[in-house]
């Protein structure tokens, strides 16, 4: 494959940018003495920063790469992923389960499901986050990997190790403020480098309409440019877009995904929180332009080179191919700025989460309950290196399992997500959800989702379940589950439930943390 | 609520008119928001723009205009 060699110009912006996030990743872990420091940046966060920090948290290099990938074989339909999939479930989050999450002033999704229902529940959905989160870290190391291959010749293990090393030392160091301060700076870059992809490549195919009428010429293109495509679309037909995406995954991620909700858990405020998912929403309105339009000019530029995406397509190459073909010297260095600025701070994000997670829904609880804030911090520290290991060993596996990675993002991501938001929305509006309903909803959603998974070798489903229908169902059995479990065994308290329903926190609570407003 | 309401518009309407309908279900939602939310937002004596139901509604209004010209 034709590789760039950078310029001094490119070298430069790329040490700038690398300097710069370990320059604000180092200054800010000088304050950090405690474990409330490490893991929620002392409830110290701006709205803005975290707002920010949203966004790439959930967008990064495995959404650069695989938004291209996806947008090449599938077309506009990948911005539902933020329209629906986002902007909605973050809306409503931002009014009816953000404010109690923080309110219950916990570290983790898993401790508050924990005060809902009990430790078992907590305990499950723990497991299962830490090892979601660590075939994500592999998904996000893939993603690193196609891209230096692509554009610079480097080996896949060399790229994952640096990128490894790289994030390993300021986030080991610095913790959740240094993660969400760079993160806001990278998602700066991250907007102005896919910026460059979308004009230069747009420019380079001739305008807005000469793409459309390019990419429409083809016979395999017949659907992209439906935002929801028909019911007989075989990977997202607009009922499995609305429901599975915009109705299970989307909300789940949004309101249950701990690398996400760590950043508001750490704002000053409960209003601060809010204002951060509102921001997050408003960013997210550009983003799906910016990375699925590089798939539609990919097809434009590159089709006659990729042909038409079949069984064992790659759709990871599309975006590296742009680059090398579109954009000169000097532009390459904010590109893959941007690109780095993608990686790092997904991967900071879920390597803080998860340490979070081991420590405050494992270590603490059942090993050594009476551990000091200071052990705490140390055992977080420690952790980050080995998460990033598993994520490296993963990486491979990862690599040659999945056609792209945001497919093996969402693969795993739909395994739990359904019966997670089950779990949250009976815990936050109802009074009736109980343990025995929570453990029964848990037990059968993931039943389901991972027999729907698996069905094709189970069941010989030709062509498997796609994973949006895997995350509806997994959702609809859970909320079964749950209701019925319920039923088995009395309510809990009023009093048992203070602070962690709708409806129950008290009003002096309210009065303490609202008000501030955006 | 708004996934039974959703669910409702499913059977009986095509995926523009579905998801546009979503987004104004949630705009709703923002406007009638349940007592118990609105004192815990403890933000009504704020000045219209420095409200996050606002802006919300603004990013939802956008969404809304987005289905309709590209669903």
């Amino acid at each position: 494959m034709e590789t760039l060699r950078l310029g001094h110009l490119d070298i430069g912006l790329i040490v700038c940018y690398l300097i710069a996030v370990g320059g604000l990743g180092l200054w800010f872990s000088r304050g950090i003495k405690t474990g409330k420091d490490f893991f929620l940046a002392g409830k110290s966060l701006p709205w803005w920063a975290a707002g920010l920090s949203l966004v790439v948290s959930d967008i990064g290099a495995k959404d650069m790469i695989g938004l291209a990938g996806d947008g090449y074989r599938y077309g506009i339909v990948l911005m539902n992923f933020d329209f629906l999939g986002c902007i909605l479930p973050v809306l409503v989050a931002a009014f009816l389960f953000m404010p109690y999450l923080w309110l219950a002033n916990v570290y983790t999704v898993p401790e508050y499901l924990g005060k809902r229902y009990n430790s078992t529940v907590r305990m499950f959905f723990s497991l299962l986050w830490v090892l979601f989160m660590v075939g994500t870290l592999a998904t996000i190391f893939v993603s690193a990997a196609s891209m230096f291959e692509g554009i610079l010749g480097w080996s896949f293990w060399f790229s994952v190790s640096v990128t490894a090393v790289l994030v390993g030392i300021y986030t080991t160091v610095g913790g959740l403020k240094a993660v969400v301060v760079t993160d806001a700076l990278s998602c700066v870059i991250l907007i102005l480098g896919a910026g460059i992809i979308c004009v230069t490549g747009i420019h380079e195919v001739g305008g807005i309409g000469a793409l459309k009428e390019q990419v429409q010429s083809l016979e395999w293109t017949e659907h992209h440019f439906e935002l929801l495509p028909p019911t007989d679309h075989p990977v997202y037909p607009w009922p499995a877009v609305l429901l599975g995406l915009g109705f299970v995954l989307g909300p789940a991620y949004w309101i249950g995904n701990q690398a996400i909700v760590q950043r508001t858990l750490g704002t000053k405020s409960a209003a601060e929180a809010r204002a951060s998912y509102i921001l997050c929403a408003a960013v997210k309105m550009i983003f799906p332009v910016l990375l699925v339009v590089p798939g539609l000019i990919g097809i434009a530029l590159l089709s006659k080179e990729l042909g038409a995406p079949g069984e064992d397509w790659n759709g990871n190459q599309v975006l590296p191919l742009l680059l090398v073909k579109l954009l000169p010297p000097g532009v390459l260095g904010v590109v893959i700025g941007a690109f780095l600025a993608g990686v790092l701070s997904n991967l900071d994000s879920y390597v803080n989460s998860a340490s979070t997670m081991i420590v405050h829904d494992f270590y603490r609880p059942m090993i050594k309950p009476n551990a000091s804030d200071r052990e705490c911090l140390v055992l977080g520290r420690c952790l980050i290196p080995l998460l990033l290991l598993a994520g490296v060993a993963c990486s491979y596996p990862v690599h040659v399992g999945f056609g792209s990675v945001f497919e093996a993002f969402q693969t795993f991501l739909s395994f739990i997500q359904g019966p997670l938001l089950a779990l949250l929305l009976f815990g936050m509006l109802t009074r009736r959800a109980n343990a025995s309903g929570g453990i029964v909803g848990m037990i059968a959603g993931v039943l389901t989702a991972a027999l729907m998974t698996f069905s094709e070798s189970i069941f010989g489903v030709a062509g498997g379940i796609s994973f949006l229908w895997v995350a509806w169902w997994s959702f609809v059995v859970s909320v079964l589950g749950v209701a019925l479990g319920s039923l088995m065994r009395p309510p809990y308290s009023e009093e048992r439930l203070q602070g962690l329903m709708v409806g129950t926190v008290a009003k002096s609570s309210a009065a303490s943390e609202g008000g501030s407003g955006v | 609520m708004i996934e039974i309401a959703g669910l409702y518009l499913l059977a009986t309407m095509g995926g523009e008119l579905a998801a546009v309908s979503v987004f104004l279900l949630l705009i709703l939602l923002l406007l009638k928001l349940p007592r118990s939310v609105r004192e815990l937002l403890n933000e009504d004596q704020l000045p219209q723009w420095k409200r996050s139901r606002f802006w919300a509604v603004m990013i939802a209004v956008i969404q809304v205009f987005v289905y309709v010209l590209f669903g």
